[in-house]
């Protein structure tokens, strides 16, 4: 998916992003099905519970937040951030921790991501707009998006999660 | 013997510590068990006091009349079946609470938000996820059902929604 935001800023400097055209390779170029998108979940009590199982990170991770992902689940695509840059740009004393989720295991949920290049925030901004924060959901509707959301959970937690060092214990 | 004509006014008050008793009805809960609900309550505890912006992403704080709810849910909770205590409690970015348990190889979450009604989640891989809906009223809460998910469930608003994993 194109759209019309300026190609400022160019991918990560990796084998797979030399294969994907760098260093052609903007942050406007469409999703490729192999990329790993990253999403930062917050340092509370709760998010993270290794005993779990495949549950450990928190569905709450990939809830839909009314500040956040107002046009859609707030991504970010590993091409273009480490996971040490997005967990560091978050200035709360908390500090996060950072997801990871593969574009094929979007698909497989029948999700869409889009690249949605955003200026104010790090390079590779991406959005899932079906996980978009809508006031006033029906409750079937809600019902759907948090079985979306403990599913993107499961594979998140799979996946292992980012851990900055001398993060902090959880807010509490 | 002296008395003053104005005495120093003492006022004694007398309060009664509001410990909570939990009743083990014929069982002996183990020590792990124990130590469970503690740190569930200490979750609790520990949400009653995040503020704005607790999680970094302009989450706003907890409303109090849902976390006084989970607390009554909570000691509901521990009356149906003190051997299942919750594996983890969490505050979700839009305020609601959730108790939450691993089952076997399920998933089963009982959230609380705005609304007078618990709602019940039961995923696990390779199933349809199930939903159902509790009453927070006092009379339905005494009802001997939560941990165990009944795989047969007599929702009260209906399974409005099932689907593969």
């Amino acid at each position: 998916v194109e759209n019309n935001a300026s190609p400022c800023r160019r991918a990560r400097l990796r084998l797979c992003t030399l294969i994907r055209g760098w260093p052609w390779y903007y942050e406007t170029a469409g999703i490729f099905a192999g990329e790993v998108l990253l999403r930062a979940i917050p340092n509370a009590r709760g998010y993270l519970t290794p005993s779990m199982g495949k549950w450990s990170v928190s569905p709450y991770a990939f809830e839909p937040n009314k500040k956040r992902d107002i046009d859609g689940m707030s991504f970010f695509r590993e091409d273009f951030v480490t996971p040490f840059e997005l967990a560091t740009a978050n200035k709360h004393p908390a500090r996060v921790r950072v997801a990871r989720v593969s574009v094929a295991q979007f698909r497989l949920l029948g999700l869409e991501v889009r690249c949605a290049p955003d200026e104010t925030q790090l390079p590779g901004h991406a959005i899932v707009p079906e996980m978009s924060f809508i006031a006033g959901r029906t409750r079937e509707e809600k019902r759907r998006i948090a079985d979306l959301s403990q599913k993107l959970a499961q594979f998140a937690s799979e996946n292992k999660t980012y851990c900055p060092p001398g993060l902090p214990p959880p807010i509490s | 013997v002296f008395h003053s004509p104005n005495p120093t006014a003492i006022v004694w008050t007398q309060t009664t510590p509001a410990y909570q008793t939990i009743v083990f009805d014929g069982f002996q809960a183990s020590i792990p068990v124990i130590s469970s609900w503690i740190e569930r309550a200490f979750d609790l505890a520990s949400i009653r006091a995040l503020g704005d912006n607790w999680d970094g992403f302009g989450s706003e704080a907890p409303d109090h009349s849902v976390i006084e709810k989970a607390n009554a849910f909570f000691r509901v909770l521990q009356d149906r079946d003190f051997t299942n205590p919750p594996m983890r409690v969490g505050l979700s970015p839009n305020g609601s609470i959730a108790f939450e348990w691993l089952e076997q190889d399920a998933f089963l979450r009982a959230e609380l938000g705005d609304s007078e009604e618990v709602e019940w989640m039961r995923a696990a891989p390779g199933q349809p996820t199930n939903f159902r809906l509790e009453s927070l009223a006092p009379s339905r809460l005494e009802a001997p059902e939560g941990q165990a998910w009944k795989t047969t469930p007599a929702p009260v608003g209906g399974l409005a929604y099932a689907c593969a994993h």
